[in-house]
């Protein structure tokens, strides 16, 4: 025992800081988790706040409410996972082929909606969609054809959402498969062109290889948080317009929209907790896979 | 990628509006924001413990009352974010209560963005402060109370409170009352202001519309078509999501949970939506949406007011109140305006609760904080100072002087505004002096409002959500997606949305709502009569 | 043989070229075109915005947007002051403490690797929420108001972490044995050999603290009530909450919208937007250089 934690000391030495850091502002406060079992109040503390069983959950459970929100935003996830990363590979693959001072303008460029916070954003896009006065509408006017209402027929949001979505992260997600392209050892792409492989086939046989394990990981966290949905996305840029929600709703919202007059925190937490725990259990599952398959990219 | 936003997300991308703050807020297991009707007569085990706090904080010290020095807190929304010269209009105010009462006061003026999530942590986390502005709204009274946080004042009241108990409107008493006991002091507010329909004074006189003989809104359908078909740039009528019309809401039902009205007419407890009068009013805009009088994306847009001043509408409703010669909307819109009275809302619970002081549960020194909103309801150049700031810097005096007497002073505005409390927020509002931002005769104009209102049936009678929780959580997801369509009449099919909505209303639990509130409503006449 | 198969490597394949550049030339067009609407409506009266809509050549010029904010200059400037020094700060200590603990988790020889890596996940997904979190930093360590408090909750994360374990995996085993062998210990290991060899992990890393800490308004509004220990993005939300505090039916009622007031517009939304993220921006194509550069380096190490 002693002999192992000895051997282990180096180590550990090292992640105490971080270690300490995680028990005081992460595991302290956990507490909370009673919360979605309790009627809070203030006077008694969390301890001592009377117990209400699954009542809080109730809301969440009730008649065919959750239905609804819980396939768009898992859609919503989904989608996001496998085009998200796919486009940013895609993009982290194609800038690796560009000289580095294309690469820095490009990047800087493609920062900068990642910059501007949700709804200013969503004011961006409304001068884009606005019935009279935006781009597009005035564009079609032009053309002689009838202007769309935008804001009012929800077929159209699943892809306005997905691109939106895209277009603030892109920047941010591209450059952590960018990194990891740097990191290649660049001695295995002029063996495979001594080889004479093409740019596609070194893409396919050695980049997106030697990147897959951050790939999987990045992936398998995706995977926990696919009950959670992107309030600022989802509020702001469809202008919280109710006639959207067929396609626009999703579970942010929907607590949102349920305890704004109750402000309870109970039955919030219960929401965060419902959430947490989907996630959890997904991933757990996710990483068990994983593991069989290689131990290498799971992530505990 | 998404995983990347979903997790940085959470705290970055959302930069944003209070609506967001709100999000976060109950995302991260809290929530605040505002309600028209709302919560509990606190059950017996929530406000038990608080006034045993102050049984045991008002211990018998008379004589020596004021005999330690002590520090008092009043937590309060920062009216202008600009707010400035905070230590002088503190030590000046200072001067007065730490002579009388041998205290001083410090104001923790938050910033809206910040109002209603900090007040909610700090009471949570049981933080010790001593007085906090609570409304039926903003940092909810109903909630404070059924969660513990405030003091009952009864007590109090009588031993310290004897200006406050001389001012305070007598009917106001019973909309602070939980459970027979006092928690909060009410302000003096204009508790029924009237509502009005507000027209661009150019377009009344061109098309010679007699707008003084519009009683409904739908006695506004010739002047809307008028305008429709002879002015091309303009919009007939304004409505947003969150405004409509002046009248479409029902002056005589006064609400008591989302959804639940009780009607001053025969005294029942009914579901708004299946009362025929307030069916024919949203019909009525969905035809004015259908005749094109109301803008297509009108339910998109949320900033009634830049909407207002833009002065693109003919109609337009009141900026909160009516006069005469429509002075008030032409100041606050900025054009030339005229206004018709449309109607008086009752003197509601809400009404009466839009502006109160209360003392926290964990003040240390409750008694002294009495004393001083005693002292504040007493003296007026302490109040008119906590709101106006000092003279000379902050305000000038026009006539009269300030120590005793009425005078009329000018208190700076605009860009070079520094410091401003709404007298409201403290709590005498007719003891403000005569001055640009109220004249002593509005003042005495609101007063007699008030006085001459009429106090709606259920006065007093609040409403515990406690047992039917999930219900109104249901209820109220529905009716925040119905209402922008509602008041903005952009449905294709109003008879066909009109009957959905009413049964996914009733399939979310709207029946044991009403059977709820009938219950509650019936226990508190029987106790009340 | 290396340096003419890098030239090979280089060399262009123009048609190839030439489509990438045109693809990130369109792509970054729509990233900028939302950003020049932001900076055409913040020189635009508000009464143009509500009857013309939002648009990139602003009808009528006007500075307003910006008097409004500069109004009181001291607060943002020493909001730009908090955010700078919390952001330098925070990013700073953050990847120490971030890299040293996915360092661990990351060698496959360490003991309590899987029970490391768990412990940090596990915060990923449950949160103890804001009312023990207020209680903690509040009531027992003291830090309302503070510089601390806006620092020390986002130190360490288990995004971060997975992230930064996911880079330092890829580290060859046996450039650690061999150093080993030498007779190094883990922190001159760590210090010495995995750092100079990661750092395009470590810029990434780096970009990213100090995204966050920029971007961050969350921890103001828990844990700041004193306007001078305010951030930037604190100050764009407050902005926007009290405009729309002041057009509310609430505001309008009781009067407290007074002619003359000065009532923040959805151009000074816009205008706040630009001050915050302007400088960031100008930063970030130096920030990016060395960020590139370290890159290169690390690229180059095999």
């Amino acid at each position: 025992m002693i002999r192992i934690i000895k051997k282990n000391a180096g180590l550990s030495m090292l992640a105490l800081p971080g270690f300490l850091l995680i028990i005081i502002f992460n595991y302290v406060p956990l507490y909370g988790l009673l919360l979605p079992f309790k009627s809070y109040r203030y006077n008694l503390g969390i301890w001592n706040s009377p117990w209400v069983g699954f009542d809080n959950f109730g809301y969440l459970f009730h008649g065919d409410a959750l239905y609804r929100v819980l396939r768009n935003t898992i859609l919503y996830n989904m989608t996001f996972i496998v085009l998200g990363t796919t486009l940013s590979v895609v993009v982290a693959l194609l800038l690796y082929e560009l000289s580095r001072r294309f690469v820095r303008a490009y990047q800087t460029i493609l920062f900068i909606p990642y910059f501007i916070s949700w709804v200013v954003a969503g004011f961006a896009f409304r001068s884009l969609f606005d019935m009279e006065y935006g781009v597009i509408n005035r564009f079609l006017v032009s053309l002689g054809e009838e202007p769309i209402m935008w804001y009012s027929d929800p077929k159209y949001w699943p892809y306005i959402i997905v691109i939106a979505a895209v277009w603030k992260g892109l920047g941010y997600s591209s450059v952590i498969y960018y990194a990891a392209l740097m990191g290649i050892d660049s001695e295995y792409y002029d063996a495979a062109k001594i080889d004479g492989a093409s740019k596609l086939r070194q893409a396919f046989s050695i980049s997106v290889p030697m990147i897959k394990p951050i790939i999987i990981m990045l992936v398998i966290l995706q995977i926990g948080s696919i009950c959670y949905s992107d309030f600022g996305l989802f509020y702001n840029v469809t202008l919280n317009s109710s006639l959207l929600y067929s396609t626009t709703d999703v579970i942010d919202t929907f607590v949102y929209r349920s305890l704004i007059d109750l402000g309870d925190i109970g039955m919030a937490s219960a929401a965060g907790f419902f959430q947490s725990i989907v996630g959890f259990c997904l991933v757990l599952i996710t990483n068990t896979i994983v593991k069989k398959i290689n131990p290498e990219n799971s992530l505990f | 990628m998404s995983r990347t936003k979903a997790k940085v997300s959470k705290k970055l991308l959302l930069s944003g509006t209070g609506a967001i703050l709100a999000a976060m807020f109950i995302i991260s297991g809290c929530n605040s924001k505002d309600n028209a009707a709302s919560s509990p007569s606190g059950s017996s085990e929530a406000s038990q413990p608080a006034s045993e706090a102050s049984q045991a904080a008002s211990p018998e010290d008379s004589g020596s009352e004021t005999k330690d020095f002590v520090k008092l807190s009043w937590y309060m929304p920062k009216p202008i974010d600009s707010m400035k010269d905070q230590d002088t209009v503190e030590a000046e105010a200072n001067k007065i209560i730490s002579e009388k009462l041998n205290a001083e006061l410090h104001l923790n003026l938050i910033d809206n963005a910040g109002w209603e999530d900090k007040m909610k942590l700090i009471s949570a986390a049981g933080e010790p402060y001593d007085i906090v502005f609570t409304t039926f709204s903003s940092n909810r009274i109903s909630d404070n109370v059924q969660k513990g946080a405030l003091l009952p004042l009864d007590d109090l009241l009588q031993k310290y409170g004897q200006n406050i108990l001389a001012k305070v409107d007598s009917r106001a008493w019973k909309a602070v009352t939980y459970n027979g006991k006092i928690m909060a002091i009410p302000a003096q507010t204009p508790y029924s202001p009237a509502g009005a329909h507000v027209f661009k004074k150019d377009m009344v006189e061109k098309y010679k519309f007699d707008y003084k003989n519009v009683k409904s809104i739908q006695d506004l359908e010739p002047f809307l078509a008028e305008i429709k078909k002879n002015e091309p740039d303009m919009i007939p009528l304004l409505a947003t999501a969150n405004g409509t019309a002046s009248g479409v809401t029902l002056y005589d039902y006064t609400t008591i949970s989302p959804g639940i009205s009780y009607s001053e007419q025969d005294g029942k407890v009914v579901k708004i939506l299946d009362v025929a009068q307030n069916k024919a009013n949203y019909q009525t805009i969905n035809d004015f949406y259908k005749k094109g009088y109301i803008a297509k994306d009108a339910a998109i847009k949320t900033d009634y007011l830049a909407e207002a001043k833009s002065g693109k509408y003919a109609v337009m409703r009141d900026s909160g109140g009516y006069t005469e010669d429509g002075s008030k909307s032409t100041a606050t819109y900025g054009f030339p305006t005229v206004e018709t009275l449309s109607g008086y809302p009752t003197i509601s619970t809400n009404s009466m609760t839009s502006a109160a002081s209360a003392i926290s549960a964990t003040s240390k020194n409750p008694e002294r904080a009495m004393m001083l909103l005693d002292l504040i309801w007493g003296d007026k150049y302490l109040l008119n100072t906590l709101a106006y700031g000092v003279e000379g810097k902050n305000y000038t005096v026009k006539s009269g002087t300030v120590k005793d007497g009425n005078p009329t002073i000018e208190a700076t505005s605009g860009s070079e505004q520094t410091w401003a409390i709404w007298h409201n927020w403290l709590g005498p509002l007719w003891d403000q002096w005569d001055s640009n931002w109220n004249s002593t005769a509005a003042l005495e104009a609101m007063r007699k409002n008030n006085d001459n209102g009429k106090a709606s049936g259920i006065l007093g009678f609040i409403f515990n959500p406690e047992s039917v929780k999930t219900e109104i959580a249901q209820v109220s997801a529905i009716q925040k997606e119905a209402n922008p369509i509602l008041t903005t009449g952009s449905m294709p099919d109003f008879e066909k949305y009109y009957t959905n909505l009413q049964k996914r209303l009733d399939d979310a639990g709207m029946d044991k709502i009403l059977v709820e509130a009938q219950k509650q409503f019936d226990a508190w006449k029987s106790a009340n009569s | 043989m290396k340096e003419y198969a890098t030239t090979l490597a280089r060399r262009p394949l123009p048609v190839g070229k030439l489509i990438i550049h045109l693809l990130f030339i369109a792509l970054c067009a729509a990233c900028i075109f939302p950003f020049l609407v932001i900076i055409g409506t913040s020189v635009q009266s508000e009464n143009d915005i509500v009857k013309f809509g939002y648009s990139i050549i602003p009808k009528n010029f006007t500075w307003d947007a910006y008097r409004v904010i500069l109004h009181s200059p001291q607060t943002l400037f020493q909001s730009y002051f908090v955010t700078i020094t919390t952001t330098v700060v925070g990013s700073i200590v953050g990847m120490w403490v971030t890299t040293t603990y996915a360092y661990a988790i990351s060698r496959k020889d360490y003991r309590f690797r899987s029970f490391l890596a768990f412990f940090i996940f596990f915060t990923m997904l449950f949160h103890g929420g804001m009312v023990p979190s207020y209680i903690l930093m509040v009531k027992w360590l003291g830090l309302k108001n503070t510089m601390l408090a806006l620092i020390l909750p986002y130190l360490i994360s288990g995004w971060f972490v997975m992230l930064m374990k996911g880079f330092l995996q890829t580290i060859p085993e046996a450039v650690i044995e061999s150093a080993k062998i030498d007779g190094a210990g883990e922190l001159r290991i760590f210090a010495q050999i995995v750092i100079p060899i990661s750092k395009p992990a470590l810029a990434t890393l780096g970009l990213f603290f100090a995204l966050q800490y920029w971007n961050d308004w969350w921890l103001t509004l828990l844990y700041i009530e004193h306007d001078h220990l305010m951030k930037l993005q604190y100050l764009l939300i407050r902005v926007l909450k009290n405009m729309e505090y002041l057009n509310s039916a609430e505001a309008i009622q009781y009067g407290l919208v007074k002619p003359g007031m000065l009532v923040p517009s959805l151009s000074a939304r816009m205008a706040m937007c630009i001050l915050a993220a302007g400088p960031m921006l100008l930063v970030f194509p130096l920030f990016q250089k060395y960020f590139v550069q370290g890159l290169t380096v690390g690229s180059v190490k095999g």
